[in-house]
């Protein structure tokens, strides 16, 4: 166990222990709250020479966690254990073992919260700042350190904190500090007070230091970053936009060049009684953020760059899914809600919904820099072949903000009808048209574009004595990557605690034919109040899993699955 | 006083994220122009240990199909015109992204000996590399970013051997090899001596991601350098020592070896290297305390 873990166990302890009677003794002090959540997912593996599963020593792997806090008037404690016996196929291996790598204390007074220990933080949209977790993706950079939260005047917000990132069961070795102001005009100034017209400015600086160790390079140890923002809200219509800007960091991510960085992130949407419009736009330039430079992967990020894209939730239509490209993307997304109204011919008895969506990226443009300028940067005069974008050692290359390049990385047309049929009845149909460039986004060097169409019916049909079946079936057609897919589901729910479902997910298109398999599984739950326990058994296939534009590779597998959640 | 009071707010926004931000705008040129002092007499077999420096050995990760790999040869080649003789650079073809898959990448670089240090350090991703085999910031595997840093991390531990080789040819591809090895202090634990041979100047297809010149994703005509070949010891070496090793006892180990018929010797280079056996409070399991290299074919 290391020393972060150590060290969190003891203060989880000594913070904790005084309160260890009066956990199951709240009526000697009232207002006394505690509260938590466990889950735990566990998979035993079986060889599958079919598929090409890794082999696991271990038989069982097992990712758990659970966390625990504890609030009495303006005083807050808590902390989180999390445990990898070894962790699931899929994850870091550098989760390995167990530990508090969360803990913390905060407490209000006078409009100033102050928080010791991990917290997690966002300014805005995230451009320049977001620290989480996302447990099923592996990810979380909590910080360690300070964070401040002053309230001077009404509509006013002040952050600030300073710390190091979580990396694993350890620390990154980055130490990151930022402050964000925001101001709600309408609630600063009395005379906005009554006006429709909601508008909130805010304003975000984050830096990060990390010694220049590098012999080849002048590296900066200060690397700064600011972002300005505003809301505006004026009944059913809302406008957000944020423009971020960072300086020269040299890094992995962008092959050590010193261009500057930039975000821009536009999004609008109107609605009202039956009629939601969303429209959005952003433009990423070398936004890359990290407390390590050298850092790749999931590790370390300071910020987050949404990815603009739906995200899909069936099987089929979530097999290709976006991930955002911090070195340079353009992209937009429209959507379109609308309600067809019941008992009219289109809106049948009961109504339908119709989502119409659109999401598109796009590499920006990108020219290369001149020899005399990568000589003067680096020294070095390039050869013939050399490339002249990208040079580790020069500003990298130059870019009109309004210039869009010519790669398309990603384009998904969809289409989704709800309708409930009756009191017992109700139904979707998807229709997803996609272009997914799958060199670009999965890192691969021979693989064509995919070019697919997606169709997904889901159904669920209400039964007596409080049962329910639903079923789902989905095709996916393309001529490129694994080809064809058919996939069939059926859930049968005995409400309020059980659930039982069948599905298999069969590659009847791939051009191997040995590799035409079927991925079956097999799933039964129960729950109870705050308790959940799911049971599975099957056959998963290799694929990507997305949580807002960032990814982790799960690996194919067979084998036991269990899963228990919890709450109190 | 209304008035004082949002001026105020206003400076409060604007300043506390100026105040809590610190930049460094870096000036041109951005590269290190001066390369660290170099051995005075890097070819005088002085066992004298202020003119003996500890070496450093790259073991790169890398595959044909490895997208990013251009790259992490290119951070190599910047570290060894910088440090020139003093690091030495070994590119093992291993995992998924050497596999050969058929046109244009039928070549096959992977050895039984890059395959088994592979998967010893549990590679899951290429480029990566090994320096001397030490962590730095607590990771022994380190991404070509690392790589700089970990050196320079190593450049004040003086030198605890001297290792120096010599090669004859015995006929047209057979040669034989003398390493002379000296402990620059005495040593109670176990060495172990690795040889290997690499090639460079291999001309064959290699995948890249991001540069115009090649907007088919792939260099045909790619130099392949430092290439492992094979070892001429076992990858887990040969025992050097047992126990005690005093600095007045110089080691001879003698080793016979050949080329395969389509290698040009020209191109080849023996790489030396002297493993700690087992990590305790001196240093890491595996840890290279010193290595050399010399061209095959003068």
């Amino acid at each position: 166990m290391n020393k972060v873990s150590q060290t969190g166990i003891l203060l989880a302890a000594l913070l904790l222990l005084p309160f260890a009677p009066l956990l199951q003794a709240q009526e000697l002090l009232p207002g006394l709250r505690v509260w938590g959540n466990f889950q735990m997912d566990a998979q035993y593996y079986q060889d599958d020479a079919d598929i090409a599963t890794d082999t696991v020593p271990e038989k069982i792997l097992m990712n758990g966690f659970a966390n625990i806090n504890l609030a009495y008037e303006n005083l807050t404690i808590g902390f989180r254990y999390e445990s990898y016996q070894n962790p699931l196929l899929g994850f870091d291996s550098r989760y390995k073992g167990s530990g508090i790598p969360y803990r913390f204390a905060s407490y209000t007074q006078d409009n100033l919260e102050v928080t010791l220990g991990n917290f997690y933080e966002q300014y805005g949209n995230g451009l320049v700042m977001r620290s989480y977790v996302e447990p099923n993706l592996g990810i979380d950079n909590a910080m360690d350190g300070i964070k401040l939260l002053y309230r001077p005047a009404k509509g006013v917000t002040l952050r600030t904190l300073i710390g190091e990132q979580r990396l694993f069961f350890d620390k990154g070795p980055g130490i990151v500090r930022g402050a964000d102001a925001e101001i709600y005009l309408n609630e600063a100034f009395e005379a906005l007070s009554g006006s429709q017209n909601q508008l909130t400015l805010g304003v975000s600086g984050v830096s990060k230091y990390q010694r220049d160790r590098d012999p080849t390079y002048h590296l900066p140890e200060n690397v700064a970053a600011f972002a300005g923002r505003m809301n505006f809200a004026r009944q059913g219509f809302n406008l957000n936009a944020e423009y971020a800007r960072k300086a020269n960091d040299p890094s992995a991510d962008n092959n050590f060049i010193y261009r500057h960085g930039e975000a821009l992130t536009v999004s609008s949407s109107y609605s009202f009684s039956g009629f939601g419009l969303l429209l959005s736009a952003k433009r990423i330039d070398n936004m890359g953020f990290r407390s390590n430079r050298a850092a790749t992967g999931n590790d370390l990020h300071i910020n987050y760059l949404p990815a603009m894209t739906r995200q899909h939730l069936y099987s089929l239509t979530g097999m290709y899914p976006y991930a955002t490209q911090p070195t340079g993307e353009v992209g937009a997304l429209a959507e379109l809600t609308f309600r067809l109204p019941r008992q009219t011919l289109l809106g049948g008895p009961m109504g339908t919904t119709v989502i119409v969506n659109f999401s598109i990226a796009n590499a920006i443009d990108k020219q290369p820099l001149s020899n005399e300028t990568i000589f003067r940067q680096t020294g070095r005069e390039p050869q013939e072949n050399d490339p002249r974008i990208n040079v580790p050692g020069t500003d990298g290359y130059t870019s009109g903000f309004f210039s869009i390049g010519d790669e398309k990385y990603f384009q998904d047309f969809n289409i989704e009808i709800s309708r409930r049929f009756s009191r017992n009845f109700r139904g979707s149909f998807t229709y997803m048209n996609l272009f997914y460039n799958q060199n670009q986004i999965e890192g691969y060097d021979n693989k064509e574009d995919v070019k697919a169409h997606i169709v997904v019916t889901d159904m669920t049909y209400r039964l007596p004595n409080r049962r329910s079946v639903r079923w789902e079936l989905q095709h996916l057609s393309t001529r490129q990557d694994n080809g064809d897919w058919a996939m069939a589901m059926v859930e049968y729910s005995i409400a309020p605690h059980w659930f039982f479902s069948a599905s298999n997910q069969y590659n009847y298109g791939n051009d191997d034919k040995d590799q035409r398999l079927h991925y079956y599984t097999f799933h039964a739950g129960y729950n109870k109040n705050a308790n959940r326990f799911s049971l599975g058994w099957g056959r998963q296939r290799q694929g990507i899993v997305c949580v807002g534009g960032v990814c982790r590779v799960v690996p194919a597998s067979t084998g036991f699955t269990l899963s228990v959640t919890s709450s109190f | 006083m209304k008035l004082l009071k949002t001026l105020f707010y206003i400076f409060l926004i604007l300043a506390v994220p100026v105040v809590f931000s610190a930049c460094d705008d870096m000036d041109e040129p951005y590269l290190v122009q001066t390369a660290p002092p170099v051995d005075p007499d890097p070819d005088d077999p002085d066992n004298g240990n202020d003119t003996i420096v500890r070496k450093y050995l790259l073991e790169k990760f890398t595959g044909h199909r490895c997208v990013g790999c251009p790259a992490g040869d290119e951070t190599a080649k910047i570290l060894k015109d910088f440090y020139d003789d003093r690091l030495v650079v070994v590119s093992i073809h291993a995992g998924f992204f050497s596999m050969p898959l058929g046109e244009p990448y039928t070549m096959d670089f992977r050895t039984p000996e890059g395959n088994e240090l592979n998967s010893h350090f549990g590679i899951s991703s290429n480029p990566n590399g090994l320096i001397s085999r030490r962590e730095y910031e607590g990771s022994l595997i380190l991404p070509p970013a690392s790589w700089g840093s970990a050196i320079v991390d190593m450049e004040d531990i003086p030198a605890e051997f001297s290792l120096s080789l010599e090669v004859e040819e015995k006929s047209p591809g057979s040669y034989s090899l003398t390493a002379f090895i000296n402990a620059l202090k005495p040593m109670t634990e176990n060495f172990r001596l690795v040889v290997l041979l690499t090639e460079s100047g291999i001309v064959s297809p290699q995948s890249i991601s991001g540069n115009p010149n090649y907007p088919e994703g792939v260099i045909m005509d790619y130099t392949h350098n430092n290439v492992l070949r094979k070892g001429i010891t076992n990858i887990w070496g040969a025992e050097l020592n047992k126990g005690a090793l005093a600095p007045s006892i110089l080691l001879e180990k003698d080793y016979d070896f050949s080329l395969e018929p389509d290698w040009v010797a020209e191109n080849c280079h023996i790489v030396a290297f002297i493993m700690r056996e087992e990590g305790n409070e001196n240093g890491y399991p595996l840890e290279i305390m010193q290595v050399e290299s010399i061209p095959l074919a003068e």
